[in-house]
């Protein structure tokens, strides 16, 4: 017991401390919608879910990196079944297969599958003995995350299924790759939000450009990665915008068949009704109109970050946005700082998992993303979800606190 | 390649990790800011539109008096059932369990919420003026039925049958209305009075902002938005006598045809009547096409106002005007004598009189007395087209009238630009001058028009006719008025007065058209008509007014297929005049004056019997 205390001593207290916050305002933010329904039950579900979920955390924090590292393949593997099942005997819900019934409790397995997924990249990334070749990693890396990522499209589940890919190429990147070919890959992508904020995207795209230029790659190519570049720059917003309603509806609702039931992007323009109308201050505490008259749709889970913009307006959510910063500054800190380069590995699969979970589903609430149906990792209401990312934490926080174990 | 050679990578990866995610962190950032702080005007205004919903709040629509004050329309409260589109179209199986409630087809309701967009919480009215009974239960039952709602709204109802072509009635607005109107929905004015005096009676609609849920149940009453009190209607008195138009309606008993009485001297029109009738409660909601089809297919076209629509060749009523442009023209003066042998040879057509005896020497006066149709072929030969239509218009005939009401009829004085354009130049006869002469053939009148023209024959004034004496805003009792216009008819006072001693004597003199209705008390002056009709049996007409002394009311009946003027419209008119002057003029009584007997030879010498 003495030992587990002197662990949890040397915790990290900025993730710790923006994760529990990030859990209360999920927490008061599913009580206000809950109040524009005159209910209580999702609020105090998520109360529970959230006392699990920190034990979880603890718990997860303080099992050493070394039973992670055994586990990782088997986990991978159980997932792997789990998915298997959903398809075979899952439930419908909102057009798709994504549950399974276990002893009369609905399991999602496409959630824990993440930190599965996450395991098992790291064991192979980490694993590595001088004679295999660097291409030899990246292809099963890319192998592992391949087999999960197709059998939930086959769900359909498009928007976890992005989130699979986009660990392991994080995963990878992390692994270290040539850094012209990182920024090569990275330009188009930071691209495509081109048109979302021109002034700070530009001057990046172009200092890329040059470092390129500088780093001998020819001037062909340059030209080829700005040509690109460009297409995505024009292509993100005009594809959408060309599109019919009815075509961007069925887009829409493939990525999430629950998305879209009634009139094409009706959820999007309250969504960002909510948030414009939140202003500075926000409209207060259970004072929202839009979320408290219900135009507000999903609003405890995927659109739970409007009704933040809504009720506790531009400084609220800056405060959510900190509160994301400081976890993945922690993420990413606490990956550097670890002598264990399997846990390293999982920390940065970890942080992107939450990372990208925020910015996909903030992305979404203020209409530059499509409506994928990614929650918000800590805020939306959902147990699988939450549990998982409390894991996840945990697991994020047991980096530290064995940082100096190899 | 060489793994241990991205030491720099290993070194630096964390902080290029992190700025990456800084930088995604920072363009949602500024994305947020643009939208709450910079553009939150916007935002603003979208969901206020979401969430506050302007319910229009219907006017009460003027009432009508007479000019006695009696009450012609009511307002009765009536019950309309109104639903949210968007609430049933997620409920489809409450239409079904309605259309069982209301005895109505799934379809038509469908047609009637859906007419305005599914997409609206807005609660559309589709069933007016609910039965208690079916209001009952559905209040009752309502939780099975979400999205329905009950209005109060006022109901027109008119009481009285003979006013239905006067007051006309009120429909639905149509969607487009609706819109132009912002949402207001209640009843407007379609024809009659009604109609004409919209602007005032309808009212101003007011406005209540209501703030809604999503589900567009009401919340409360809207901070944000002052809401607007609907103005009254204002009321209308008009210058019909309720009684004297009842009396009309009796006297015409069921006959079809038109009765107008107006005050000759100020044009108020004392009764305007139409018959057949109809039962205007039928437009009053959604009108079904069989009831509609049965009224526009019916023979006696009810749904015609005569008064003012319906054109009739005027017959011999007309001769009043051809004789006094003769008497202007100098075609004839009080020594004129014209023989009639009971007809005269136009061509090679034989153009007899009515009496086929024939009226001997006929002077002026006996022309009238006894309608005598040679002497005004003649006049009319020597007139020609252009002359008598001259003075057809002075005396307000081939052009509106200008009474208060919708869709009249200008009638047709023929002048010879209108025979040439008609026949082709030179393609008409003197014989058809000769049938313009005594009311027949191309010249068609309305019953208002006669009632005007007997009115300026009287008093020497064209008068325009007015239903409407005044409208009083039942708020702050402010009275509002209109000037009638009179001007003088460009016609001696000499010559008038020859026209109204032909008139008299028509009733007061033995051989007269109509002396038949000779009454020792009240002197009327008329004139009896037939007008040829192609399609059936004759037109009856008369025209008058009384008393001689002092004009007080002039008075234009026609009877479809009456056959005589003498036998079916001068006995309408009489008692109708002599009621008014006699019971219902408010004013002290002119007394009777003894009249000299003029050209008394001249109405002796013929031997007539008393029909036209």
């Amino acid at each position: 017991m003495n030992i587990v205390k002197n662990r949890l001593n040397s915790i990290d207290i900025p993730l710790l401390i923006s994760t529990l916050c990030l859990v209360v305002i999920g927490i008061l933010l599913i009580y206000s919608a809950d109040h524009s329904q005159g209910l209580k039950t999702h609020f105090l579900r998520q109360v529970y879910f959230s006392l699990a979920g920190i034990v979880l955390l603890f718990i997860t924090a303080s099992i050493p990196p070394r039973f992670y590292y055994v586990i990782a393949y088997i986990f991978y593997i159980i997932g792997i079944i789990g998915l298997v099942l959903v398809l075979v005997m899952g439930i419908i819900g909102f057009g798709a297969k994504r549950w399974i019934i276990l002893g009369g409790v609905n399991l999602q397995p496409s959630e824990p599958l993440k930190i599965c997924l996450i395991f098992a990249c790291a064991r192979v990334l980490s694993d590595r003995g001088s004679h295999i070749s660097y291409w030899r990693i990246n292809g099963k890396v890319i192998l592992l995350g391949l087999i999960p990522t197709i059998l939930l499209l086959l769900q359909p589940d498009l928007g976890t299924a992005t989130v699979l890919p986009v660990i392991t190429v994080s995963m990878l990147a992390w692994f270290g790759m040539p850094l012209k070919i990182f920024i090569l890959l990275l330009l188009p992508i930071i691209s495509l939000f081109l048109s979302v904020a021109p002034w700070l995207v530009a001057p990046l795209v172009i200092s890329g450009c040059v470092y390129l230029l500088k780093s001998g790659i020819r001037l062909l190519g340059i030209i080829t990665i700005l040509v690109i570049c460009t297409l995505a720059t024009i292509a993100a917003p005009t594809a959408w915008n060309q599109l019919e309603p009815y075509q961007q509806k069925r887009l829409t609702t493939f990525l999430n068949p629950a998305a879209d039931p009634l009139g094409s992007g009706y959820q999007v323009i309250q969504s960002k009704v909510a948030i414009g109308s939140g202003g500075l201050k926000g409209q207060g505490f259970l004072n929202g109109p839009q979320t408290q008259l219900r135009f507000l749709p999903e609003q405890h889970t995927d659109f739970i970050f409007a009704l933040a913009g809504e009720e506790f307006g531009f400084i609220g959510v800056t405060f959510i946005l900190v509160l994301l910063v400081i976890y993945g500054w922690s993420g990413f800190r606490l990956a550097m700082r670890t002598k264990n380069d399997f846990m390293g590995f999982v920390a940065v699969g970890i942080t992107t998992l939450v990372l990208y979970h925020a910015v996909v589903n903030i992305g979404m609430a203020v209409g530059s993303l499509p409506v994928t149906g990614l929650p918000l990792p800590f805020l939306s209401y959902g147990g699988s979800f939450l549990i998982t990312c409390m894991t996840a934490t945990g697991i994020l926080l047991s980096v530290g606190v064995y940082h100096r174990e190899r | 390649m060489n793994l241990e050679s991205q030491g720099w990578w290993k070194d630096n990866r964390g902080i290029i990790f992190t700025l990456i995610f800084f930088l995604i962190f920072g363009i949602l950032e500024i994305r947020l800011f643009s939208m709450q702080v910079l553009n939150r005007p916007d935002f603003l205004k979208k969901a206020a539109t979401n969430r506050i919903r302007a319910e229009i709040i219907e006017p009460t629509r003027g009432k009508i008096f007479d000019r006695n004050s009696k009450l012609l329309v009511e307002n009765r409260p009536s019950y309309t059932l109104c639903a949210s589109p968007w609430t049933i179209i997620e409920q489809p199986q409450t239409i079904d369990s309605l259309a069982l409630v209301l005895n109505m087809e799934t379809d038509a309701i469908r047609k009637r919420l859906g007419a305005r967009g599914w997409h609206t919480f807005y609660p559309t009215p589709f069933q007016r003026d609910l039965p208690f009974d079916k209001l009952a239960y559905l209040e009752a039952t309502q939780l099975n039925y979400p999205g329905i709602s009950f209005r109060f709204e006022m109901k027109r109802s008119y009481p009285y049958p003979e006013t239905v072509h006067l007051l006309g009635y009120v429909g639905e607005r149509s969607e487009k209305e609706v819109r132009k109107e912002k949402g207001r929905f209640g009843f407007v004015g379609r024809k009659g009075i009604e109609l004409v005096y919209e602007d005032w009676l309808g009212g101003e609609a007011g406005v209540k902002y209501q703030q809604v849920d999503v589900s567009g149940r009401i919340i409360g009453e809207s901070l944000e938005s002052s809401s607007i009190n609907a103005t009254p209607g204002w009321d209308i008195y008009l210058n019909i006598d309720a009684e004297l138009q009842r009396y009309a309606y009796e006297l015409m008993n069921n006959r079809v045809g038109s009765v107008v009485a107006i005050d000759p001297r100020n044009g108020e029109v004392l009764v305007l009547l139409s018959l057949p009738d109809y039962d205007p409660s039928v437009f009053a909601g959604v009108l079904p096409q069989d009831v509609w089809d049965a009224l526009q297919n019916d023979p006696g076209h009810p749904l015609l106002n005569r008064a003012v629509q319906g054109t009739y060749p005027p017959g011999s009523t007309f001769k009043m005007a051809v004789l006094a442009a003769a008497l202007e023209e100098g075609i004839a003066d009080e020594y004129t004598k014209i023989t009639c042998g009971g007809g005269m040879q136009l061509g090679r057509r034989w153009f007899g009189c009515w009496n086929k005896g024939g009226h001997g020497a006929v002077g002026i006066y006996k022309a009238i007395q006894q309608s005598c149709d040679v002497f005004f072929y003649n006049m009319g030969l020597s007139l020609g087209a252009d002359r008598m239509a001259e003075y057809c218009r002075m005396f307000g005939f081939g052009v509106r009238t200008g009474i208060d009401m919708d869709s009249e009829s200008p009638g047709i004085s023929p002048s010879t630009s209108y025979l040439d354009k008609k026949y082709g130049k030179g393609q008409w006869t003197r014989g058809q001058l000769a049938n313009i002469a005594i009311g027949q053939g191309d010249v068609l009148v309305t019953p208002v028009q006669l009632a005007v023209y007997t009115a300026a024959v009287s008093t020497g004034k064209i008068v325009q006719p007015k239903l409407v004496n005044r409208m009083v805003n039942p708020v702050s009792n402010e009275v509002s008025r209109f000037t009638n216009p009179v001007r003088d008819i460009n016609i001696s006072s000499k010559n008038l007065n020859i026209l109204r001693e032909g008139m008299r004597m028509v009733v007061n003199q033995p051989h007269g058209t109509a002396y038949w209705l000779y009454n020792p008390d009240l002197t009327i002056c008329g004139k009896t008509g037939t007008a040829q009709n192609p399609q059936g049996e004759d037109h009856g007409l008369f025209v008058g007014y009384a008393p001689f002394e002092k004009p007080l009311i002039a008075v234009a009946v026609v009877v479809e297929h009456g056959e005589h003027g003498s036998t079916a419209a001068a006995p309408v008119a009489c008692r109708l005049m002599k009621r008014y002057v006699e019971d219902l003029f408010p004013g002290p009584k002119p007394a009777k004056i003894v009249h000299r007997v003029v050209e008394a030879i001249d109405s002796t010498e013929t031997d007539t019997s008393i029909v036209e």
